[in-house]
């Protein structure tokens, strides 16, 4: 129970936040409320677990929240050429090759976390003027007639109660964890994490994978803009900004470090954050007293996992 | 060796001037039709100068000394919101005194929670920045206010000679904090601490008091420069301070004073800070070429190939 409570320290942050923000507003508990959690918790969740395995190979990625924002225009925007299938495709390969980009440019410097900031900042530049030049700042429209298709995987439900982003939001978070926990590539994600000296002596390219994470991160980037457009019936060039800041919060939260952590982790820092923000509004907590808030949580989360070691 | 070639030579030793050289040639060139070399427009680029130039030559000492600061575009935009939100019931002095001490403060915590409770600048100071941005917007609720002080507004357009005070200003600093980089005590061991902290530590250097003092220049010159900009807006904003952290790194870094540390000089950091107002200021004359999107883009290549090939030479020594 001991060694329970010192490595998912996160587990009854969580819980106990739950039970705290049921005392104080009694429609925190309330069907609506938890299904505006669940929807928040969808969105974040998926942008933090790629995120996640950026961060346990030590980096961050900034521009995960502009990559949403490219998916969110392109998966709308595509369908006037190539159909709903296309256009899906076709945001889901922009987020990868985004993410590589960045991946690339990390790993071949071997960045330290101060360069990897200001790039990634850099690129959440660069592909948010990428969005807004695309839609000329607009709102991208789906087409006419509607996409039921694509407006279903954001506001449809299955087996008549499960709404369809929940249900890409489990899958994403169960194929994470399989990969992080079961496979050979997960392994070598934790190592790269670890020392850069044991990854390099172990053999494996350690800058393929501090690239490829960024690639994952940019794909999930990308499921998430599909499914906030596919919400609002419409792809909105800002769609993504500041989601960067919370996936980065839920996951440092959750405990996650370089070569350190998993994706059940990251989970629970997600729902916290989530439950944070939820009871915060219910409170009415202005959101500029939050973003003050935010701020110093990420400080302590951070400071507080180093006194561990 | 001729005239010819000693100029040749020191053009492509020293790149940076050369680019900014060749920038300048191209804009006034270019550009001529658009006023680019109208007394106006030399007038604006040097506000720019001035503009990125104070709060940059606070991070370079910051740089040069091995850290950076991420907060001053948040204290930019505090320090304005609350001289002109707390002249009319203070006073303009008063409220001048009380930005600038909450300038000072906030560097000092960041200096402190840096050298003291070792955290890296980087966690520090970002969450400085988010959180001294929340406490602005919470302070305006999140809309500019609009200053009443007639003196404090005309100081805003003030001229010397022609010129706008704020560029005297910057070179009065500028001069002064080239001396005290170059020819003090003070300014050899942020050098040294910068480099080799070992060495620093071990020639009997009080390291963390040095990068508690860094950390207060760059808070005093981001309140100073928060300060003058919201003399000459007229209005203090809790947005206007955005994004200058990285524009101030990004002209540090091109100039030539590499993230590293224990390298680099306050004349690099005005080159740099020249090719960028310099960028700007075509993006502004240019605006039918260059929509505001475009620039965006821009400004992140720059500074991702800034960063990148700063990142990428450090490895080859």
């Amino acid at each position: 129970m001991k060694k329970l409570f010192a490595d998912y320290k996160i587990l009854f942050i969580c819980l106990g936040m739950i039970i705290v923000s049921s005392l104080i507003s009694s429609t925190f508990l309330t069907e609506e409320n938890l299904l505006n959690i669940l929807k928040q918790v969808t969105v974040n969740g998926i942008l933090a677990c790629g995120m996640t395995f950026v961060m346990l190979t030590g980096g961050f990625d900034l521009s995960v929240g502009s990559v949403l924002s490219v998916g969110a225009v392109f998966g709308v925007g595509l369908q006037f050429q190539v159909g709903t299938g296309g256009a899906i495709v076709g945001a889901l390969l922009i987020g990868a090759v985004a993410g590589t980009v960045t991946g690339a440019i990390l790993s071949k410097i071997n960045a330290n976390s101060g360069e990897a900031f200001m790039i990634t900042l850099g690129f959440q530049l660069i592909y948010a003027g990428i969005a807004l030049i695309y839609t000329n700042g607009g709102r991208m429209m789906l087409p006419h007639g509607g996409a039921p298709f694509y407006t279903a995987l954001g506001q449809g439900k299955i087996f008549g109660f499960l709404p369809v982003p929940v249900l890409i939001f489990i899958i994403v978070a169960l194929v994470s964890h399989a990969v992080l926990a079961y496979t050979t590539f997960g392994r070598r994600i934790y190592l790269t994490g670890g020392s850069y000296e044991a990854a390099r002596l172990s053999g494996i390219r350690v800058r393929f994978y501090k690239m490829i994470v960024y690639a994952i991160a940019g794909f999930t980037a990308a499921i998430a803009g599909i499914i906030l457009s596919a919400r609002v019936n419409g792809g909105l060039p800002e769609a993504g900004k500041g989601y960067e800041l919370y996936a980065i919060a839920a996951v440092m939260v959750g405990g996650i470090a370089g070569g350190d952590g998993n994706i059940l982790k990251t989970l629970l820092g997600v729902l916290t954050i989530g439950i944070l923000g939820n009871i915060l509004n219910l409170m009415g907590v202005s959101p500029f007293n939050q973003r003050i808030l935010m701020g110093i949580i990420i400080v302590a989360a951070v400071w507080l996992q180093r006194r561990k070691t | 060796m001729s005239i010819i070639k000693k100029i040749i030579n020191f053009l492509i030793r020293e790149k940076v001037f050369s680019l900014a050289l060749l920038l300048y040639i191209i804009a006034a060139i270019w550009l001529n039709g658009d006023g680019f070399n109208s007394f106006y427009n030399i007038n604006n680029l040097l506000i720019q100068v001035a503009t990125f130039g104070i709060v940059a030559l606070g991070m370079t000492f910051a740089i040069i000394g091995g850290e950076f600061d991420l907060s001053v575009g948040s204290v930019y935009s505090l320090t304005g919101l609350l001289v002109v939100g707390l002249q009319p019931q203070f006073g303009l002095f008063s409220a001048l005194l009380i930005a600038i001490t909450v300038a000072l403060a906030l560097g000092l915590l960041n200096g402190v929670l840096v050298a003291k409770a070792k955290i890296s600048a980087f966690i520090v100071t970002f969450g400085a920045m988010i959180m001294v941005k929340g406490i602005a917007l919470s302070y305006s609720n999140g809309r500019p206010i609009t200053s009443t002080c007639d003196a404090f507004n005309n100081f805003g357009g003030m001229k010397i000679g022609g010129i706008s005070a704020f560029f005297v200003i910057f070179a009065f600093l500028f001069i002064i904090c080239h001396y005290v980089l170059s020819y003090t005590r003070y300014g050899r061991n942020i050098y040294a601490i910068g480099g080799n902290k070992e060495t620093a530590i071990t020639s009997g250097i009080n390291v963390d008091f040095y990068k508690m003092t860094i950390f207060v220049l760059t808070g005093f010159f981001a309140g100073l420069m928060g300060i003058l900009m919201a003399a000459r807006l007229n209005s203090g904003s809790s947005v206007v301070g955005d994004g200058i952290e990285l524009k101030v790194i990004a002209a540090v870094v091109i100039g030539g004073t590499h993230l590293a540390g224990g390298r680099g000089s306050v004349i690099r950091t005005l080159l740099g800070v020249f090719v960028l107002a310099l960028i700007e200021n075509i993006f502004n004359l240019k605006s039918d070429v260059f929509s505001p999107y475009f620039q965006r883009v821009i400004q992140g290549a720059i500074l991702v190939t800034v960063v990148a090939f700063d990142g990428y030479n450090k490895k080859k020594e």
